[in-house]
């Protein structure tokens, strides 16, 4: 690599004389448009140490709108450069997956709380979070922040699915790192940012409305507005979202927004900003494009951006399995519950309902369907009924089309994992959902019996379902209705938990019609004196006393279980648990799930719960031993002994760290790119 | 595919009261050179300057479905000319985009939408499902006889634009049919991002159905009410539902009914036992049984929140406007102007104060192009119209105009305050530098 490196120049307020005929708003949000690129010869070239930053950031809360930028005269290397912007690429896709498993539409504190900790988590793996003032290290944090986000911020502003994308995913960012600042910070931005004017409301304001202030506040959903709260006034137009939940009280204009949302007004004002300086962005980003050291960078971001977009949702087209609508019917035992229950309404009543038709549909994409056949899919269901080719075209078309990306927002929707599922409650009349838990217990079990679930299976599947490990139940069922051999781990439940609906169709499907599933290729290379370490690490760990943990934690580490290391004995026998519907020789067929589309789904277990990254042996096995005691009366697992049994699970986690997602056979090209500075 | 509004084809299928399609071009020919209000129309469109108007989308629906999108008009001269040689049967108005739409294939630049009035679209049809002893027959006649749920949107919409969100300049126009139309043009809400449009779409929106569960439903419809929705109750909400929805629809007549009304009820323990006490108290008023309802819902939510919220909710869901919200919450949909002929009844969409909405019926107040027509006469050399139906127009047009000389008022004062604005910062510049 040429030894090059790149020195930006940012003045804050002149404009150059292309821009000036912009809008005068963007002028000076516009990175780079007034940048200058050149040769690095005699310009240091190391980020840290770089002496001549004056911060002038001294509130404790980090949350800059970048507005402007401390990088004048600063020279990066080129490939630290890309090696940061990738590290916030990365913290942005943990924003996006966050939020994703958040069921849309649901904006419990909870959900709010468990996006901010991913972001924060993420955040910190990718060595983006900021110290606190004082810290050394702060400013170059600061540093490789705002080029890392002006970097972003250039790659992705070409395209609208690009901008939008930047747009949200930074937006919280943003408002994770505003946690916890108060309204002074709040106010302050605001002003920095030559925002909305903020007004303290007056106490006469107050008494006026105070009857309707107090019935804004004492909703429920909402705060119990304390009697002392500060109110501010500001425009409606800044505070969209407060708006849009009659979170606030409107007279003439003006919303009174309490105290504890004043952030909002903040995070508004940074949207509307950086959706102007993406604008502004895209005009300017030809000049960077043609430079020849930028524009590898560039593009090394989008590529990036564009691979892992994949990954993130079920990759349908990296698998084998696909189906076209003649194999449709063919294939409905293969489907999960969810998913055949949706299809039996559908033949039943010809007709579904929005959201039933968004959850059919895009398993039916990821199953392989594409857009035409999808729509004769659902226009022979619904012509069956009342609904005539005539109306379907002009009510239903597009929602299917829109499935598939050709309307609307023009977004190919991915298909929906477990928890979206699950957490997207059906109303009356609906069927969408997860039937583990939406079903009551008779009717679930009706349920199962009828594709065919062995009977022995189904109350532990009911009883799973009723402690609303709805996954688990999910995996216990496929278990006991899918064909072939089924793997259990040491606690007697099967290995494989299903994430994805469409992941479960595919595991179904090899096992119906791959010619000759390969299950054999296992244990030969069991390594003995690894299995003999552990079981001594299982010894000694065994005389601690250990706390219990809670029964959601303890599924929580078996779905952690990377399916691709194949580490169970042979001779482990299944007994009479009821989750094998063929006795015999339990055997992990856990080669042949290994497939790329596996990854997402190890990435995903790491993202969710950070804490399982740490080497936590230790708990991982406390946590199988709790199992043993609680989870098995039906204990008859075979003749496999307590050390065994903690021996594979020791082996597997360590084998699951060792392989974690970045060695995954799906990202190679990630992992060689990805330049950690 | 367009987005322009259009009624559903179902209702279409009926039989136009007024066969004017034989000859329409012929009629709307006439109609634009004679009747048109085409220079206060054009003088809305131009907020001030003729730019503004050139860099409006508007659309043309020809005779036989044809649809031409992206026209566009940098006088208002060529606007007219077009009206007359194409005579639309329907004109959609657009957004105020970055050039003139119709340069779209000539000009590299992306097409982007600047501007638009905010609008509202609420039509009858959404509310069939709680219509009761007045619905069915032709479409023109539900309209009359439902009215009382447009008067009841216009009065709850128009105030709550006006005081909760200061706007002034607010347009309130007969759709043709069975529905109406809102066109909000203050300068502060033609400026508005899509973001915006829809919250304060959501902001006016109550959904009833679809997730209908208790959760979302006590996160909309409160106790106590967001003093928005309280206003709705008070000025129009409460009064509808009693004497229109109770009275008149018979909402409560018969056991079916109470049945369905008390359906909402979350908890059904609650629901079952109003069933019962009310089901043999035949004798009872719709309203009369509303008040022992309430009464009951009330006792019993003392402990449940759900059940106290749900007295609201019914009254809401049988009187709280309907609006299409998609229609609002883009700034590039379009919505048919005012003064359109509509192509089934005839009608003129003709404007009305909200102030006078409830007298507003569409069968007496809207105009028909037909008898427009018929009462045309040369007086001394000039053709004009006069009779009842002339009458009816001229009003509208009164309407309309109050509404453009005001939109007109606010441009230009802005337009003011702009210049000195410049002038204000040219002189703190010489100051600067001397
Ligand atoms: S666990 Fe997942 S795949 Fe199984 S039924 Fe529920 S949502 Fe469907």
């Amino acid at each position: 690599m040429q030894v090059t490196s790149l020195s930006f120049v940012i003045p804050n307020l002149v404009t150059p004389p292309y821009l000036r005929h912009s809008s005068k708003r963007c002028s000076n949000l516009a990175f780079f448009a007034t940048m200058q690129v050149a040769r690095a010869a005699g310009t240091p070239s190391k980020l840290p140490g770089s002496s001549s930053i004056h911060s002038s950031r001294t509130a404790a809360s980090y949350a800059p709108l970048y507005l402007s930028s401390s990088l004048r005269h600063i020279a990066f290397d080129i490939e630290e450069l890309e090696g940061i912007a990738l590290d916030r690429l990365k913290v942005l896709k943990a924003a996006e997956t966050a939020r994703s498993n958040a069921s849309i539409g649901q904006r419990s504190a909870a959900a709010v709380d468990a996006i901010r900790t991913s972001i924060r988590a993420a955040e910190r793996a990718a060595g983006l979070n900021i110290p606190p003032p004082g810290n050394p290290t702060r400013e170059d944090r600061v540093l490789k922040d705002e080029a890392s986000h002006f970097l972003l911020r250039l790659a992705l502003c070409k395209t609208h699915e690009h901008r939008n994308w930047l747009l949200s995913t930074e937006h919280d960012l943003f408002t994770a790192r505003l946690e916890g600042a108060g309204a002074e910070f709040a106010l302050q931005a605001i002003e920095k940012a030559d925002g909305p004017t903020v007004r303290l409301a007056s106490a006469s304001d107050l008494e006026r409305f105070r009857q309707e202030l107090d019935a804004v506040a004492r909703g429920p959903g909402r705060m119990k507005g304390d009697s002392g709260t500060n109110y501010y006034t500001v425009a409606f137009e800044q505070v969209p979202a407060l708006i849009r939940y009659r979170r606030v009280f409107l007279d003439k204009g003006m919303a009174y927004v309490p105290e504890r949302n004043v952030l909002d007004i903040v995070s508004s004002q940074f949207r509307s900003k950086l959706s102007h300086a993406l604008v502004t962005a895209s005009k300017a980003v030809g000049l960077a494009d043609g430079d020849q050291r930028m524009r590898p960078i560039l593009e090394s971001i989008r590529q990036h951006y564009a691979m892992e977009e994949q990954v993130k949702g079920f990759d349908p087209a990296a698998s084998i399995e696909r189906i076209n609508l003649t194999q449709l019917n063919e294939s409905l035992p293969a489907m999960p519950l969810c998913m055949v229950n949706m299809m039996t309404r559908l033949r039943e009543q010809h007709h579904l309902r929005y959201a039933g038709r968004l959850q059919l549909g895009v398993f039916l994409k990821g199953c392989g369907l594409n857009m035409d056949e999808s729509l004769r899919f659902w226009r022979t269901e619904f012509g069956k009924g009342a609904i005539n080719s005539d109306k379907f075209e002009k009510s239903y078309a597009y929602n299917i089309r829109h499935h598939y990306g050709r309307e609307g927002k023009r977004r190919n929707l991915a298909p929906f994992p477990c928890m979206r599922i699950i957490n997207d409650r059906p109303g009356p009349g609906e069927h969408n959902g997860c039937p583990y838990r939406e079903f009551e217990e008779t009717r679930l079990k009706q349920a199962l019996r009828s594709i065919g679930t062995d009977p022995n299976a189904i109350p532990v599947i009911a009883a799973k379902a009723k402690e609303g490990n709805f996954q688990t139940a999910c995996g216990i069922c496929f278990a006991s209705s899918q064909p072939g051999i089924h793997a259990v781990t040491e606690t007697g439940m099967p290995e494989y938990i299903p994430t994805h609906p469409n992941e479960y169709f595919i595991e179904a499907r090899k096992r119906r019609f791959a010619p000759n599933p390969d299950v054999s290729m296992l244990d030969a290379d069991i390594d003995e004196e690894e299995m003999l370490m552990a079981a001594a690490a299982v010894e000694s760990q065994n005389s601690d006393a250990t706390p219990k943990k809670s029964g959601s934690d303890v599924d929580r580490d078996n779905e952690v279980v990377n399916p691709r290391t194949p580490l169970e004995k042979k001779d482990v026998n299944c007994g009479n648990n009821g989750l094998n519907a063929s006795p015999g020789v339990c055997v992990p067929d856990t080669p042949v799930q290994a497939t790329a589309h596996e990854s997402p789904v190890i990435r995903k277990r790491n993202d969710d719960a950070p804490e399982l990254q740490q080497p936590a042996k230790p708990a991982n096995l406390q946590s199988n031993k709790d199992i043993e005691q609680e989870n098995q009366p039906s204990t008859e697992s075979g003749n496999m002994t307590g050390a065994d049994r903690a021996t594979v699970s020791t082996n597997k986690y360590s084998r699951g760290k060792d392989g974690s997602a970045e060695d995954a056979p799906a990202s190679p090209k990630r992992q060689k790119k990805a330049v950690s500075p | 595919m367009p987005t322009a509004p259009t009624s559903s084809p179902a209702l279409n299928s009926k039989p136009a009261p007024v066969p004017i399609a034989g000859d329409l071009s012929g009629k709307l020919g006439w109609y634009y050179a004679r009747i048109f209000p085409a220079s206060q129309f054009t003088r809305w469109l131009r907020y001030g300057n003729d730019d503004t108007l050139s860099r409006r989308e508007i659309s043309f629906t020809l005779p036989g479905d044809i649809y031409l999108r992206w026209k566009s008009f940098p006088t208002p001269s060529k606007l007219l000319d077009s009206l007359k040689s194409l005579t639309p049967i329907k004109i959609d108005i657009g957004a105020i985009y970055n050039f003139p739409p119709a340069d779209k294939n000539s000009v590299s630049a992306p097409l982007t939408p600047m501007e638009k009035e905010l609008v509202f679209d609420i039509d009858m049809t959404d509310y069939e499902d709680v219509m009761g002893a007045l619905a069915g027959g032709s479409a023109v006649e539900v309209c009359d006889r439902n009215w009382p749920y447009m008067a009841t949107a216009v009065k709850v919409i128009d105030a709550a634009l006006r005081e909760d969100f200061g706007f002034r300049h607010i347009l309130w126009v007969y759709s043709g049919r069975r529905g109406i139309h809102c066109w909000v043009a203050d300068a502060r809400a033609r400026r508005m991002t899509n973001e915006q449009r829809s919250a304060v779409a959501d902001f006016l929106y109550l959904r009833f159905e679809g997730r209908e569960n208790a959760g979302r439903r006590q996160n909309e419809v409160t106790v106590p009410l967001h003093p928005s929705l309280a206003r709705a109750k008070r000025v129009a909400c409460e009064k509808t539902f009693r004497q229109f929805v109770l009275n008149d629809q018979g909402m409560l007549d018969g056991d079916e009914r109470l049945r369905r009304m008390l359906a909402v009820v979350p908890n059904a323990a609650v629901a079952d036992g109003i069933y019962q006490r009310l089901a043999s108290s035949a004798g009872l008023s719709g309203p009369d049984k509303w008040d022992r309802i309430e009464k009951e819902l009330l006792r019993a939510g003392k402990s449940d929140y759900g059940v106290r919220a749900t007295v609201d909710y019914i009254m809401f869901k049988h009187t709280y406007p309907r609006l299409d919200v998609n229609v609002s919450k883009e700034i590039n949909h379009l919505l048919k102007a005012p003064f359109c002929v509509h192509p089934k009844t005839g009608r003129v969409c003709v404007p009305f104060r909200a102030t006078e909405v409830d007298g507003f019926l569409p069968g007496e107040m809207a105009p028909e192009v037909g008898s427009l027509l018929a009462e045309m006469k040369e007086v001394d050399g000039e053709v004009r119209g006069s009779g009842p139906a002339s009458d009816l127009m001229l009003e509208g047009v009164k309407v309309f105009e109050e509404f453009v000389n005001a939109v007109e008022d606010e441009a230009r004062s802005a337009q003011r305050k702009k210049k000195l604005e410049a002038l204000d910062q040219r002189q703190a510049a010489e100051l600067l530098v001397s």
